[in-house]
C-alpha cells in the first residue's frame, strides 16, 4: 500500500508541474492585460509601455516562464499580485482560513444531513418518510443556490431578524476580543454554510438512499438479519458501512469543488473566500495570483483523490487486506 | 457577465415585490428622525455603514490600481489644495479653499501661486507645508510611479517652494484648465512616504498603510481585505469640531441585490448605485431616501472610422436615425436616464440648448444608405455594396448589463433597415485589448467629460488612435476650434467654440450618443446633511452626522 501511495505521489508532482505550466501558458496567451487595472482615461500608450517594461511583461514568454519557474522553485516566491501589490502567496494564505471554515462547515452539514435523510429514506423504501424525503430533497436540490441564499436572507435576516446576512463579521468588529469575534463569525457562518450544505446534502441523501438500498439487498445483510441482529445494527453497521465505499470517493472528489466552487454563495453573502478572490484575479489577469490559486486548487485535487483512495481502502475490506 | 450582474438581473424584479411587501410596514423611523433634526442640529458621535461593490486597492492613490472606492477613501484621508464644487450646471465650476486659503495667477497666466493654511498638520503632528505639495507633484509625474493621471500635469514645468506656506506652479503655456489640473490629486506626506524610493512603490502596497499619516477628516482604523474598511475620526483635522461621525465603515458587498436588502433592513446606510428597477422602492420606503443627480457622463456607441463602412458622415447619420434611442432609454432606464445629442450633458454649463437628438427615422436612414450605394442586391434582407453586406460587430463588456441590453435592441432596430449588427460581448479586460488595438467595428462605452469641458482627448486629430478618441475621429475644423478654446484664459470665453464643436459633431456623428444616466444613491434617513454629488459620493463626509449612535 505504501508503495502505491508513493507512486501516486510521484505522478502527482508531475501533474502539479504540468498544470501550472499549462496555466502559465494559457493566462499569458489569452487576451487581456494585467496592467489594465492601472489604466485610467488619461493614461497614454507610452505610459502603458513603460509599465509593461518595468514589470518585465515585454520579455519573450519563455524568458518570463523560466524566471517565474526559478523564482517559485528556488525561492518559493510566487510573485507580487498586480491588484493587491503584495506577495500572491500571502493573499491566498490570508483567504484560505475563510474558505476552509465555510467549506468544512458545509461538508459537515452536507454529510450529516445526507446520511441521516438517506438512511431514514432507505429504511422503508417507498413509505411515507421515503417519499417525503425524496420529494423534499429533489426540491432543495433543484433550487439554485443563489435563490436559496437570497430567500434565506429575506426570511432569517430581514423578516425574523435571527441571523446576520452579509460578510464574516458585524461591521467594525475587527478589533473586538477574540471570543466575541469567534461567536460573531459563527453566527455569520450559519446562513451561507446551511445554504451550501442543505443543497449538497439533499443531493447526497438521494445517493445514500440508493447506495444503502443496494447494500441492504446483498446476501450478507440477509445473513445478518437471519442471525437475529437488530434492524438498527443491520442498517448502520452492515448496510451503511458497505454503502460508504462510493461515498468515500465522493467525499474526496468533492473537497476541491467545495473550496473552489462556492463563488455564487460568496457573492450573495459577501463571504470573503477564494472563489471571489480568484474570479477577480482571472478577470484582472492577475497572473501571480491566478497561478498561486491554481497551485492551491491542484493540490486540493491531488489531496482529495489521495484521501478518496485511502478512505476507499479503509472502507472496503477487500482492498485493505490485499 | 459577472456573477453579481447575473444575480442582479434575475433578482431585482423579484426583490422589488418581496421587499415592498415585507418592509413597507416597518416603523417610519426616518420621519421621526427628521423632526428631531430640526430641533437639535448636528450631533457628534455615531457611525455610518456604506456599501461598496469592490474593495479598495490601497491608500496610496498614485501607485495603486485606480478604482472608485480607492479614490473615495483617499479623498477622506488626504486633502486637495482646493475643493471643486458640483456647480457646473449653468457656469464653469467654482473652487472653495481647502489646503490653500487663496490663489492667484501671474499677469501672463503662466504662474499659479497657492497660499496654504498655516493650521493644517499631519496626524503625527508634523505641519503640512509647501514641501509636501512639491514632493507630491514630483511623485505624480515620476515615470517610476506610473500615476494614471500624470498626463494632466504635462503642462506643469515646475512646482516651486517659495516659503513653507507658499507654493508656485509654473506652466509651459496658459490654458483654461490650469487650475483644474494644478488641483488634480491629493497632497501626500513627504516626511512619511519619501523614505520608500518611487521605484519600489508598486510592489509595496501594505508599506503605505504601515506608514500612514493623514491630513483629512478621517484616518484608517482597520482594513480587512474583501470585507471592510473602517475609518475613524482624525482628531488633528483642522476644521474645528469636525468630523461629526466617530467612524465610517465601508462594507464590501459585491452583489447589488444584497446591498439593497441590507439598506432596507437598516444594516447599511448608503448604497452608491441603486438599479432603476429598485429606485422607487428606495424612494418610497420610510427608512430610506433616493438622492439623484446628473453627472457629466454619457453612454455612447462609438463608430470606428478606420472601418470603411463608417468612413462617411452620411452612413453614421443613417445609423443614428435608425436607432430608436428613446425606446432604449425607456426600456432599460425608465425615468432614470434621458436621450442625448451632445458629449456635454443637458445640464452642464457648455451644453448648446439648440442641439436636439436626431429623430428616429428609419425611412430617412434607408435613403441615406441608398445614397451611399447600399442596396439589397441579392434579396437576403441585408443591404450590400460591391457585393459586401453591411455587417459589423457591436463590442460591449459583459459586466455592464445595460450596455449588453442596448446592443441587443440596436441589433433588432438596425435589422429593420437591412443592417446586420452583431453584439460581441467580452470581458472588460479583453474589450480593453480590442479597443487599444482598434480591433472593433463599433463599441458601446461610457465617457465622463471633465467639467472644464475640454474635448481634446476625445475628438482632436492628434489624439486619434490614442486612449479616448477610440473611433479615430479627425476633422480639421474641430481641431482648430478645440485649440482656440484651449487658448482662452477664462472658461466662460470658451462657450462659443464649444457650441460650434457640438454643431459639427451633430453633423458628423462620430458617435451615436445613447443616453445620459442619472446617478441614484440610496441613503438611510438617519444620516443627516449628506450631500453626495457627481464629484464624490462621500463629498464633505466631515459634515455628515447621525441622530442616534450606532
Amino acid at each position: 500500500m505504501a508503495g502505491s501511495i508513493l507512486r501516486r505521489l510521484a505522478s502527482s508532482v508531475l501533474l502539479f508541474f504540468l498544470v501550472l505550466t499549462l496555466t502559465f501558458a494559457l493566462v499569458h496567451i489569452a487576451p487581456g492585460n494585467p496592467l489594465r487595472i492601472y489604466q485610467g482615461p488619461h493614461t497614454t500608450r507610452a505610459q502603458m509601455a513603460a509599465m509593461e517594461h518595468a514589470y518585465g511583461l515585454d520579455r519573450p514568454l519563455p524568458v518570463q516562464y523560466l524566471a517565474w519557474l526559478k523564482s517559485v522553485a528556488l525561492e518559493g516566491n510566487w510573485g507580487i499580485s498586480f491588484s493587491h501589490q503584495r506577495p500572491a502567496l500571502a493573499v491566498i494564505r490570508d483567504t484560505i482560513p475563510n474558505t476552509v471554515l465555510l467549506g468544512l462547515t458545509t461538508l459537515l452539514i452536507q454529510y450529516g444531513l445526507g446520511l441521516l435523510l438517506g438512511v431514514a429514506a432507505a429504511r422503508r423504501p417507498d413509505g411515507l418518510v421515503d417519499s417525503t424525503i425524496r420529494i423534499a430533497s429533489m426540491l432543495l436540490y433543484s433550487i439554485p443556490t443563489f435563490w436559496l441564499g437570497l430567500m434565506s436572507i429575506l426570511l432569517f435576516h430581514l423578516q425574523w431578524h435571527l441571523l446576520p446576512a452579509s460578510g464574516m463579521s458585524s461591521p467594525g468588529t475587527s478589533n473586538a476580543p477574540l471570543m466575541t469575534r469567534a461567536g460573531d463569525v459563527a453566527l455569520h457562518l450559519i446562513l451561507p454554510a446551511s445554504v451550501l450544505g442543505i443543497s449538497a446534502g439533499a443531493r447526497l441523501a438521494r445517493f445514500v438512499r440508493n447506495s444503502l438500498l443496494d447494500a441492504l439487498s446483498q446476501d450478507y445483510v440477509r445473513t445478518a438479519r437471519a442471525k437475529g441482529l437488530s434492524e438498527g445494527r443491520v442498517v448502520w453497521l452492515h448496510g451503511l458501512r458497505n454503502s460508504l465505499v462510493p461515498l468515500a470517493q465522493l467525499l474526496g472528489m468533492s473537497l476541491p469543488s467545495l473550496l473552489n466552487g462556492t463563488l455564487v454563495v460568496e457573492v450573495v453573502f459577501a463571504w470573503p473566500g477564494l472563489g471571489r478572490l480568484l474570479f477577480d484575479a482571472a478577470t484582472a489577469r492577475d497572473f501571480p495570483l491566478i497561478l498561486a490559486g491554481t497551485a492551491f486548487g491542484a493540490l486540493l485535487v491531488i489531496a482529495g483523490s489521495l484521501i478518496a483512495d485511502v478512505l476507499h481502502r479503509f472502507a472496503d475490506p477487500r482492498l485493505r487486506h490485499g | 457577465m459577472t456573477p453579481s450582474k447575473f444575480l442582479h438581473l434575475l433578482l431585482t424584479a423579484g426583490l422589488a415585490a418581496l421587499l415592498g411587501g415585507s418592509l413597507a410596514c416597518g416603523a417610519p423611523r426616518g420621519a421621526t428622525d427628521e423632526k428631531a433634526t430640526e430641533a437639535t442640529g448636528p450631533q457628534r458621535g455615531g457611525s455610518i455603514v456604506v456599501a461598496f461593490t469592490g474593495d479598495i486597492s490601497g491608500v496610496n492613490v498614485l501607485a495603486t490600481p485606480s478604482s472608485q472606492p480607492t479614490t473615495e477613501i483617499a479623498q477622506r484621508l488626504f486633502l486637495t489644495l482646493l475643493e471643486e464644487q458640483p456647480d457646473y450646471q449653468d457656469d464653469p465650476p467654482t473652487f472653495r479653499p481647502r489646503l490653500a486659503e487663496t490663489w492667484e495667477f501671474s499677469d501672463e497666466h503662466k504662474v499659479l501661486t497657492f497660499h496654504l493654511r498655516h493650521d493644517v498638520v499631519w496626524s503625527d503632528g508634523v505641519p503640512l507645508t509647501a514641501e509636501d505639495v512639491r514632493w507630491t507633484w514630483q511623485a505624480q509625474v515620476s515615470p517610476e510611479v506610473h500615476w494614471d493621471n500624470s498626463s494632466l500635469k504635462s503642462s506643469v514645468e515646475d512646482v516651486e517652494v517659495v516659503d513653507p506656506y507658499t507654493v508656485r506652479f509654473r506652466f509651459s503655456h496658459a490654458y483654461p484648465g490650469q487650475l483644474v489640473h494644478a488641483n488634480e490629486g491629493v497632497i501626500l506626506p513627504k516626511h512619511a512616504w519619501s523614505k520608500l524610493p518611487f521605484d519600489q512603490w508598486h510592489s509595496n502596497g501594505p508599506w503605505f498603510i504601515d506608514h500612514l499619516v493623514v491630513s483629512g477628516p478621517f484616518t484608517l482604523e482597520s482594513w480587512v481585505p474583501q470585507q471592510e474598511v473602517v475609518l475613524k475620526r482624525n482628531d488633528l483635522y483642522f476644521e474645528e469640531g469636525k468630523p461629526y461621525l466617530d467612524r465610517v465603515i465601508l462594507r464590501i458587498i459585491p452583489d447589488a441585490s444584497s446591498q439593497l436588502t441590507q439598506l432596507l433592513g437598516g444594516d447599511i446606510d448608503l448604497v452608491r448605485q441603486v438599479p432603476p428597477a429598485m429606485a422607487e422602492k428606495i424612494a418610497e420606503n420610510p427608512r430610506t431616501k433616493l438622492i439623484t443627480f446628473w453627472p457629466p457622463q454619457f453612454t455612447t456607441l462609438i463608430w470606428n472610422l478606420e472601418n470603411p463602412l463608417f468612413k462617411t458622415a452620411e452612413v453614421r447619420r443613417a445609423m443614428t436615425l435608425a436607432i430608436d434611442r428613446q425606446t432604449i432609454v425607456d426600456t432599460i432606464w425608465g425615468s432614470f436616464a434621458r436621450t442625448s445629442a451632445s458629449p456635454y450633458i443637458s445640464s452642464v454649463w457648455g451644453h448648446d440648448p439648440d442641439i436636439e437628438p436626431l429623430p428616429y427615422d428609419p425611412e430617412a436612414a434607408k435613403e441615406l444608405l441608398a445614397g451611399q450605394g447600399f442596396e439589397d442586391s441579392d434579396g437576403d434582407g441585408i443591404v450590400d455594396r460591391q457585393g459586401k453586406p453591411f455587417r459589423f460587430d457591436i463590442l460591449v463588456n459583459s459586466g455592464n448589463q445595460e450596455r449588453v441590453d442596448a446592443a441587443i435592441m440596436i441589433q433588432a432596430q438596425l435589422r429593420r433597415i437591412g443592417v446586420d449588427a452583431q453584439p460581441l460581448t467580452l470581458d472588460w479586460n479583453t474589450v480593453g485589448d480590442r479597443l487599444d488595438e482598434r480591433k472593433f467595428d463599433s463599441t458601446i462605452t461610457g465617457l465622463a467629460v471633465e467639467t472644464s469641458l475640454d474635448l481634446t482627448p476625445y475628438f482632436h486629430t492628434d489624439t486619434a488612435g490614442v486612449r479616448l478618441n477610440l473611433g479615430s475621429y479627425s476633422n480639421p475644423e474641430v481641431d482648430h476650434l478645440l485649440e482656440e478654446a484651449r487658448a482662452q484664459l477664462d472658461l466662460e470665453d470658451t462657450k462659443p467654440y464649444l457650441y460650434r464643436i457640438q454643431e459639427i459633431l451633430q453633423q458628423d456623428q462620430p458617435h451615436t450618443i445613447l443616453w445620459e444616466p442619472q446617478r441614484t444613491i440610496g441613503l438611510s434617513r438617519r444620516v443627516q446633511d449628506a450631500q453626495p454629488n457627481a464629484i464624490s459620493t462621500l463629498a464633505r463626509l466631515e459634515d455628515w452626522w447621525v441622530l442616534s449612535g450606532r
